[in-house]
């Protein structure tokens, strides 16, 4: 089967420092459908390597494909509509724009993709069913609870049905009931086929969710293991 | 180091842009100022500082050479009468080949240095003569001729000058010698004459100066002296031209003033607010509001101070085309280059503006909880800008442009800053177009070059001949010039009116007048025998009013006279009359005419054509270009400060967008971390201040248009012996109010483009990060 995405001798580094690199020759590649969950300990390059599939950095070497899109011939434009089209990100702070209301922050990657906004509406409310808040459509971010702004945030990443769902520490800010909430809903993704990334550094997390854990050290993989079976969280 | 000190210093390294701007706009504000306050210098009473400046004489005698010596004239400068003298001077009446193939008789006076004791020239270019060959002319004569150094003053053929090299262009206060050669030159003329100037013990009336020309008239042989001149008509007449202009220079200057004030206390205190969280902060680790008060005053008072410090030099050197332009308008020798204690003051105003502001408005923030300032500081919430973000998201348009729409409001103070800079801007915009509208019609009406092109005198001025045709005949002569569209005869005469305290010179036209170009102020032009029209001093003047009538002396014979208008006219003193001929009692003869040419005439090749059918006649051509180039000037200096103006407004919604994206960095970031291309940023700060640009263009045009009509009202109440007719205000139509809302939205694009572009190409990951 085909890379979904593909890093080949991806390399990151700040203001010329290579004896620090923030990523180290990395060469992995994940399937489509798979949940890979990035681990490791804080400084370790597991946010760095996120946003280098994301498309929200660039490496300083080697080649990054997305869904068949070499990442480093894009220029700016291109790379925001790969970010808009080609892959959902759900950030651990949630990144909501506090002025919107809930319905708003949902439809933008929508609307910003030329969707009409009628269109972009109806398929904000069907996730926003679908991840059981509707009913806080309207309300804005301040007055939403943790775990209901990050299931906003996963709407958001959705809208524009991406390829791959990138999460970084998801349930980082939420406590331990909305974290497991939010891990079923990506569960639940993963299960009808959305591949996911998945950034933690949480064991048991990972452990339970994802197919496949790579782990980081100073930017470089030091292990990358399948595992056989999933014990999927349940929504209580 | 001191913590404040530390925190200060530290703030200005981290606050570049912030930093920037302060430096760039005070220092544009005190380039302003001081070009502002040098105007109003300038614009005080102007002919009385030129004339202190180059020892203006209060007399000028002309004598002829033939009837006296050189010795005797020099022996009057040693009359009781007179403190001080220069000369004699040479002086010849040259004849001089024009344009359009007339000659003009001009005084050529021989002179061998421009200063002296009295009647300093003032050169504005070029130097004094030096050699034989060489002439240096005066400032009215160039522009007349359009020479320069350099070019070559042709004398007509008849003339035993040979062709004269312009090396230096001059300004008298005078006008009894229109260029200067070397005495040399004039040793092998005729028919000379003996320029002497004085200075007067006593020449603060009329009747003073009178007496000394009766004690140098009876010191010299009979009939030796054929002219006298003096000062009090030279600043009658100078004091013509500036009266007018100086309302404009007036209002523009206060404006400035006023305009650089409201933009520094804007961008200071936006500069504070935006800081606000950071004042939580300082508090929270245990700065008093004293020290949080000096550490916003400091790191905006350091950039101020050097802003101030480049903008007096800067403004010093700007000034000084200025002040040439200003002084030429005004026909006036150049009387300072730099007024040192005014500009300080004028700093000194600028820097207290920039330390009240940013205590004002720190203190607020200094005042606050801690919490509640990093609270206040921090992103908004929701609330009514979320709401119209909301609505805005719901336009059928772009989202990035919708969205921009909704965030225009998002922070209302900010917001309102922005607004305000805009406001500033176009009012600034409206203001100078207005008055460049106003003084345009003011020059327009005073040449009233429109309606009237050459104006046929019979009586040959500063010719040989004398003309031999009557009234008939030159009327007749001019009818019959295939040129003419339409012409108006004009006599003259003195009328003795009641409490006007001397004749009242009255101009009296045969047939149709009113298409002359005269604006009323108020009433009508006159349309019937017995109805008059004055300008504003006349009534001023006598005390009467539009409506009155009243009883005149013409010839000694009593006329009844209806004042039917009060027109906008500077002629003479302005206490004069408008009637037409009919009027008068008794027989007046015309003895000039006012002619419009048909469309395409030329108006050299008529004169010409006038002047060689009847040498008796002069034929003069009113205002070659349209506008006086007095005026022209004047606009010039106004539009060079209007920019300066603009300028400064654009920095203040630059710095006012700067400080927007930089606090709405984190939205910006998530927007493009979500798929906003670098494009649809831009577009979105810029509709965001597009909004804006259109709300203070809004609530700046009426501004500056009242602005407009009051400063001018005002100015021209102080400065000015005339009213200003309404059509003079009148001039925000058509084109303007196109053209002032586009004013608007450049200003706000203009100071909102860079911002943009750098939220544009800012690093979502670092962002991010960051939060």
């Amino acid at each position: 089967m085909a890379q979904l995405v593909q890093l080949t001798d991806v390399s990151k580094v700040y203001n010329g420092d290579r004896q620090h690199a923030a990523l180290d020759s990395i060469s992995i590649g994940i399937l489509p459908g798979q949940v890979t969950a990035i681990m490791g300990p804080s400084g370790s390059g597991k946010s760095t390597l996120l946003n280098v599939i994301g498309g929200l950095d660039r490496p300083s070497a080697g080649t990054v494909i997305v869904d068949g899109t070499v990442l480093s011939r894009l220029n700016e434009t291109a790379l925001a509509r790969f970010r808009r089209t080609r892959v959902g990100i759900v950030f651990q702070f949630f990144n909501l724009l506090n002025n919107l209301t809930a319905l708003d922050n949902v439809t933008i990657p929508a609307q910003l993709a030329g969707v009409k906004p009628a269109d972009a509406r109806r398929r904000a409310d069907d996730l926003l069913e679908q991840l059981g808040i509707a009913a806080h459509r309207n309300h804005y971010p301040a007055r939403l609870s943790g775990g209901q702004r990050q299931r906003i945030a996963i709407a958001r990443a959705l809208i524009n049905n991406p390829a791959l769902l990138l999460a970084d520490e998801p349930t980082g800010a939420l406590d331990s009931h909305a974290g497991q909430q939010v891990m079923s809903i990506l569960a639940d993704l993963n299960r009808s086929g959305q591949t996911i990334v998945l950034v933690t550094h949480d064991e048991r997390l990972a452990r339970a969710n994802a197919s496949r854990v790579v782990r980081l050290i100073d930017g470089a993989v030091v292990s990358d293991r399948d595992q056989p079976a999933l014990e999927m969280v349940k929504v209580q | 180091m001191n913590p404040v000190l530390r925190k200060t210093l530290a703030d200005i390294r981290r606050r570049k842009v912030q930093t920037a701007v302060v430096t760039l706009v005070v220092f544009l504000s005190s380039l302003t100022a001081t070009l502002a306050l040098t105007l109003l210098i300038e614009s005080d009473a102007p002919f009385d500082r030129a004339f202190n400046h180059v020892q203006g004489a209060h007399l000028f005698v002309t004598f002829d050479a033939r009837s006296v010596s050189e010795s005797q004239v020099s022996a009057t400068g040693s009359l009781p009468a007179v403190s001080a003298v220069a000369g004699p001077w040479l002086v010849y009446p040259a004849s001089i080949a024009f344009p359009g193939g007339r000659t003009r008789f001009i005084p050529v006076a021989g002179r061998d240095q421009p200063g002296g004791a009295v009647d300093r020239l003032t050169l504005d270019s070029g130097r004094f003569v030096q050699r034989l060959g060489e002439v240096v002319l005066s400032r009215q004569l160039a522009d007349e001729m359009a020479l320069g150094v350099g070019d070559t003053l042709t004398p007509a053929s008849d003339s035993p000058l040979p062709a004269l090299h312009v090396v230096g262009v001059a300004t008298a206060l005078g006008n009894d010698a229109a260029a200067w050669v070397m005495p040399g030159q004039l040793s092998r003329v005729r028919t000379a004459q003996y320029l002497m100037a004085y200075r007067l013990h006593h020449a603060s009336t009329a009747s003073e100066i009178a007496a000394a020309v009766d004690a140098i008239t009876q010191s010299v042989p009979t009939n030796a002296v054929i002219d006298t001149s003096n000062y009090l008509d030279a600043k009658l007449s100078a004091d013509r031209t500036t009266a007018v202009m100086i309302p404009f220079l007036l209002a523009f200057s206060v404006f400035a003033l006023l305009a650089s004030a409201l933009i520094i206390a804007n961008l200071v205190s936006g500069a504070v607010i935006a800081g606000t969280r950071e004042i939580g902060i300082m508090k929270s680790v245990g700065f008093t509001p004293a020290q949080v008060v000096r550490v916003f005053a400091g790191q905006l008072l350091i950039p101020a101070g050097l802003g101030c410090l480049l903008g007096l030099p800067a403004g010093v050197l700007v000034s000084q085309p200025f002040l040439s332009d200003t002084a030429h308008a005004f026909g006036l020798p150049r009387t300072f280059d730099i007024a040192l204690w005014v500009d300080l003051l004028g700093l000194g105003v600028i820097l207290l503006v920039v330390v009240a502001t940013a205590v004002l408005a720190s203190l607020r923030a200094g005042h606050q909880s801690a919490a509640a300032a990093i609270a206040a500081g921090s992103a908004p919430s929701g609330g009514s800008g979320s709401q119209l973000a909301g609505l805005a998201g719901r336009l059928r348009a772009p989202r990035a442009l919708t969205f921009g729409l909704g965030e225009s409001t998002a922070r209302p103070v900010r917001s309102t800053m922005t607004v305000v800079a805009i406001l500033i801007g176009v009012a600034t915009v409206t203001f100078a177009l207005g008055l460049h509208e106003s003084l345009t019609r003011v020059a327009s009406a005073l040449a009233r070059d429109r309606q009237v092109q050459v104006q046929v005198y019979r009586e040959a001025v500063g010719k040989s001949q004398r003309s031999e045709l009557s009234e008939q005949q030159v009327t007749a002569l001019i009818a019959s010039q295939p040129g003419t569209a339409r012409f108006t005869g004009v006599g003259h005469a003195d009328a003795t009116v009641p409490g006007a305290g001397h004749p009242v010179p009255t101009f009296a036209y045969r047939g149709d007048a009113s298409w002359l170009g005269y604006v009323p102020i108020r009433g009508r032009w006159f349309a019937a025998k017995g109805e008059a029209v004055a300008p504003t001093a006349f009534f001023t003047r006598t005390r009467h009013h539009v409506g009155d009538s009243i009883s005149v002396l013409f010839y000694g014979q009593p006329t009844q006279l209806t004042l039917v208008g009060e027109i906008f006219d500077q002629q003479d003193d302005n206490v004069i009359l408008r009637t037409g001929i009919e009027t008068l009692p008794g027989r007046t003869a015309v003895w000039n005419y006012e002619v419009q040419l048909r469309p395409g005439t030329d108006a050299s090749t008529y004169a010409a054509a006038l002047e060689s059918a009847s040498p008796g006649l002069s034929a003069r051509i009113n205002r070659e270009n349209g506008t006086d180039t007095a005026f022209l000037l004047i606009n010039s200096v106004l539009a060079g400060l209007a920019l300066i103006l603009a300028l400064i407004a654009a920095s203040g919604v630059f710095n006012t967008v700067v400080l927007n994206t930089r606090e709405k960095a984190r939205d910006i970031a998530i927007l493009k971390a979500i798929g906003m291309t670098p494009r649809q940023v831009v577009a979105m700060i810029l509709a965001s201040t597009a909004v804006l640009g259109i709300l203070g263009a809004v609530l700046g045009i009426p501004a500056g248009i009242a602005l407009h009509r009051n400063i001018l009202i005002v100015m021209g109440q102080i400065a000015s012996s005339t009213g200003i007719p309404d059509p003079f205000f009148q001039v925000f139509g058509g084109t303007l109010t196109i053209l002032l809302p586009a004013a608007g939205i450049a200003i706000a694009m203009l100071g909102a483009l860079l911002p943009a572009q750098w939220a544009a190409r800012s690093r979502v990951t670092e962002v991010l990060q960051t939060e």
